[in-house]
């Protein structure tokens, strides 16, 4: 028998109660919305911390956010072993023409910076122009677009550091553009002289934020921020050295629940909806009861009649689940308050596709057991 | 026969033949039950991080922060600005004549939890502990000033290994006995060490305060203090009342937590409409036959309407009931352990209400529709 006139079948049964197979459709749908949208969220985040670089190391203040290091201790970092590369980092951050558009400046080494953070690429000719103009600016991609900056743009910046002056004024000459490779959200900064920087802000001499590092061996890690935390732990600037993996996880540690939470409410909505998608084919087959006893009469198989019935039961399960998860793919990437470029993971996709699969066997088998002892006799009634 | 005993009289009979579909009667009901059981549990966080806060907070309590500062992490209170804050008349005296005033500070240290994991509690510095009264001693004694001595959390002595009485526990360098232990408070403070804020600072090199707070000498004094302080140009302090500091503090967790519990639950009401729509148009389908025949002999379209809509409604909040029960005996009084956080969920008439507000929204969306039908037939 030609596939196409199953496909007519299949579309008749569907049809048969629209209504109701509508219904079926939309709460498969919702179903695998929650089902997308909160194990996307879990894969998001797990998949941050896990895409982090295992050889980078950070120190801060051991005090606090607030706390600054003096950059003297750079020479000691580097002396470190297993440290093979530093750089810093001092926040400076602004607004741009309007009190609510903000513009994050970091003022950098050029000479380090591009090598610890080599996702941020440049060309050599622009980090030269860098280098050669104090004022010079390096701007993200991200940033560039969004305030519509140019290479040879003079910008004035309203900081929050206050200059030598008393003002607030900070004027930077766009010299080149920095993409970032791995993730482009990050490319929302720009990069500043950090010599110019010291020299002109009014306080916070010679000291920095953050410290990044690059170490030879990532299996050393723990083993590093030790040495490096111990060293400084008695003198005026106890650090606080971690990795960058431990960086995302403490980001998202308010949520460490949600995995265990989101996994309960999906199984116990994937169970309701099984109860009630059985529930409704059943009474489907009752209604078409009739018809089923017709097909045999011209005879269909008993196995081919079971076949349809499941057939109908996994495809709606299917479509609603391809539909749920496409609203999820939507609706994840609004998520920026919890995760950065949150997105269902094709794994996600694929094992929800699986899921609904099975959803789809599992409550149809009842109903097309059912159909088995539906007599030729009955399409008589 | 009187519309009212129309409409009596074809609820019992629909709440009768309920068991000869229970498929049917099982798809509405189960979804049901779920999403009053997910919402009711979701809300409970919220609620144990409210209790959280706000435990202790007392109403003649009041919390001072520099001018400015969103929360007591990024305040910074100078001794002087203590002094002006604490001797004015308003602020109760003990019985010695000292005001009922302290300046606090936190300060995080690393610890490793009982299951071996790396952690950091906060120690709570404070000058004057007769400001915090809910700090019960238990054993031992209180931290003496100026020496490194301190007090643990029953709770916290569970969680973290080294931290029984006589443990040392070494912070920038040096080592600090803990000499006491006191009971739970049921707030914040369960999870911390208490110390003397004055050696606290001296060790950290840290010269001001975070916070102050001041206990009042009547509620009633509260607006003109607040506003006294506040139009003082040299204190460049914001003062709140203690609640009101306390739910600030959480408000972003909470942000969160809530945001959580509304997608969750409005996924799944959609979900559980959907399913009710789909049982009741089912029900009236099945009794389609009865239900003309009741028309024949005379009851009204309305009846028949009313009738189906009361007979979702009451089945939906037996749901809403069971299932908000079922979260309230599994859950409630638990405590949710993060590495940020700990607190218990808190089951109470508010989470019940809102889960049977929203089951009563699904069952009338999900009745009406069909109800329309029924009584066209």
């Amino acid at each position: 028998m030609p596939a196409v006139k199953y496909i007519h079948l299949l579309i008749a049964g569907f049809r048969r109660n629209t209504i109701r197979s509508l219904l079926i459709f939309a709460q498969v749908v919702f179903v695998f919305i929650l089902y997308g949208s909160l194990q996307g969220l879990i894969a998001s985040m797990d998949l941050a911390i896990r895409h982090t670089h295992a050889d980078r190391m950070f120190v801060a203040s051991r005090l606090g956010r607030g706390d600054l290091l003096p950059v003297s201790i750079a020479g000691d970092l580097r002396r470190t072993p297993g440290v093979a590369r530093v750089t810093f980092e001092s926040q400076l951050p602004c607004t741009y023409r309007r009190p609510d558009q903000y513009v994050w400046a970091l003022g950098i080494d050029p000479e380090t910076y591009f090598t610890v953070y080599a996702e941020n690429r440049t060309a050599p000719d622009q980090l030269r122009a860098l280098v050669a103009l104090r004022t010079g600016a390096i701007v993200g991609e991200l940033l560039a677009s969004r305030l519509g900056w140019r290479v040879g743009d003079h910008v004035t910046l309203q900081c929050f550091t206050p200059r030598r002056d008393g003002t607030r004024d900070w004027g930077f000459d766009v010299v080149g553009l920095f993409r970032q490779v791995e993730r482009p959200e990050f490319s929302d900064l720009v990069l500043l002289n950090y010599s110019y920087l010291n020299e002109a802000r009014a306080a916070d001499h010679d000291a920095v934020n953050i410290y990044g590092l690059q170490i030879s061996r990532p299996s050393e890690s723990i083993q590093i921020g030790h040495i490096i935390d111990a060293r400084f732990l008695n003198s005026p600037h106890p650090t606080s050295t971690s990795s960058e993996a431990d960086a995302a996880r403490a980001g998202f540690r308010s949520i460490g629940d949600v995995a265990l939470v989101s996994r309960t409410v999906t199984l116990a909505a994937l169970i309701s909806l099984l109860v009630a998608s059985g529930a409704l084919m059943m009474q489907s087959v009752r209604e078409r009861r009739a018809d089923i006893a017709t097909l045999k009469a011209i005879g269909f198989t008993h196995g081919r009649v079971l076949a349809l019935v499941l057939t109908e039961s996994i495809g709606i399960w299917v479509a609603g689940a391809l539909a749920g998860l496409g609203i999820a793919q939507l609706l994840l990437p609004r998520a920026q308050d919890i995760v950065n470029n949150g997105h269902v993971p094709s794994i996600v996709v694929a094992f929800g596709v699986v899921l609904a699969v099975g959803g789809g066997l599992l409550s149809g088998a009842l109903p097309a057991w059912r159909t088995l002892r539906i007599h030729v006799a009955a399409a008589r009634q | 026969m009187s519309t009212a005993r129309q409409i009596g009289a074809l609820c019992l009979w629909g709440l009768q033949s309920l068991p000869s579909r229970p498929g049917v009667f099982l798809t509405g009901f189960v979804s049901v039950v779920l999403v009053a059981a997910v919402l009711t549990s979701l809300l409970s966080m919220g609620d144990g991080i409210h209790r959280l806060a706000v435990n202790n907070a007392r109403p003649d309590r009041l919390v001072a922060l520099s001018r400015g500062a969103p929360n007591p992490a990024e305040s910074s209170i100078s001794r002087d600005a203590y002094r002006t804050l604490a001797n004015d008349e308003r602020v109760r005296r003990d019985a010695e004549g000292h005001p009922l005033a302290t300046g606090s500070i936190t300060q995080a240290v690393d610890v490793v939890a009982r299951n071996g994991r790396p952690d950091n509690v906060f120690i709570r510095g404070i000058t004057n502990p007769r400001v915090y009264p809910e700090i019960r001693l238990l054993r031992g004694r209180w931290p003496r000033p100026g020496v490194h001595e301190l007090l643990v959390s029953t709770k916290a002595r569970q969680l973290i290994r080294g931290l029984e009485i006589s443990d040392l526990v070494p912070i920038r360098g040096a080592d600090w006995r803990i000499v006491g232990s006191f009971g739970e408070t049921g707030d914040v403070l369960d999870l911390s060490l208490v110390a003397d804020a004055e050696t606290i600072m001296a060790a950290v090199g840290r010269t001001s305060y975070e916070e102050v707070v001041l206990v009042m000498r009547s509620p009633a004094e509260i607006p003109a203090y607040v506003a006294s302080m506040s139009a003082d140009p040299t204190l460049m302090a914001d003062v709140y009342r203690e609640a009101v500091i306390r739910e600030q503090t959480f408000a972003g967790v909470r942000r969160f937590l809530d945001f959580v519990s509304y997608f969750i639950g409005a996924i799944m009401a959609g979900a559980a409409t959907c399913a009710a729509l789909s049982s009741t148009y089912a029900t009236v389908d099945a009794r389609s036959p009865e239900l003309a025949t009741l028309r024949a002999i005379g009851f009204a379209r309305h009846s028949i309407v009313v009738s189906v809509i009361a007979e979702a409604t009451l089945i939906a909040l037996l749901g809403a009931l069971l299932g908000s029960s079922i979260a309230w005996l599994a859950f409630s009084g638990r405590i949710i352990t993060t590495n940020a956080l700990t607190f218990p969920l808190i089951t109470g008439a508010h989470e019940f209400l809102i889960s049977a507000l929203w089951v009563l929204g699904i069952a009338l969306l999900g009745a009406a529709l069909p109800a329309l039908r029924a009584s066209r037939l």
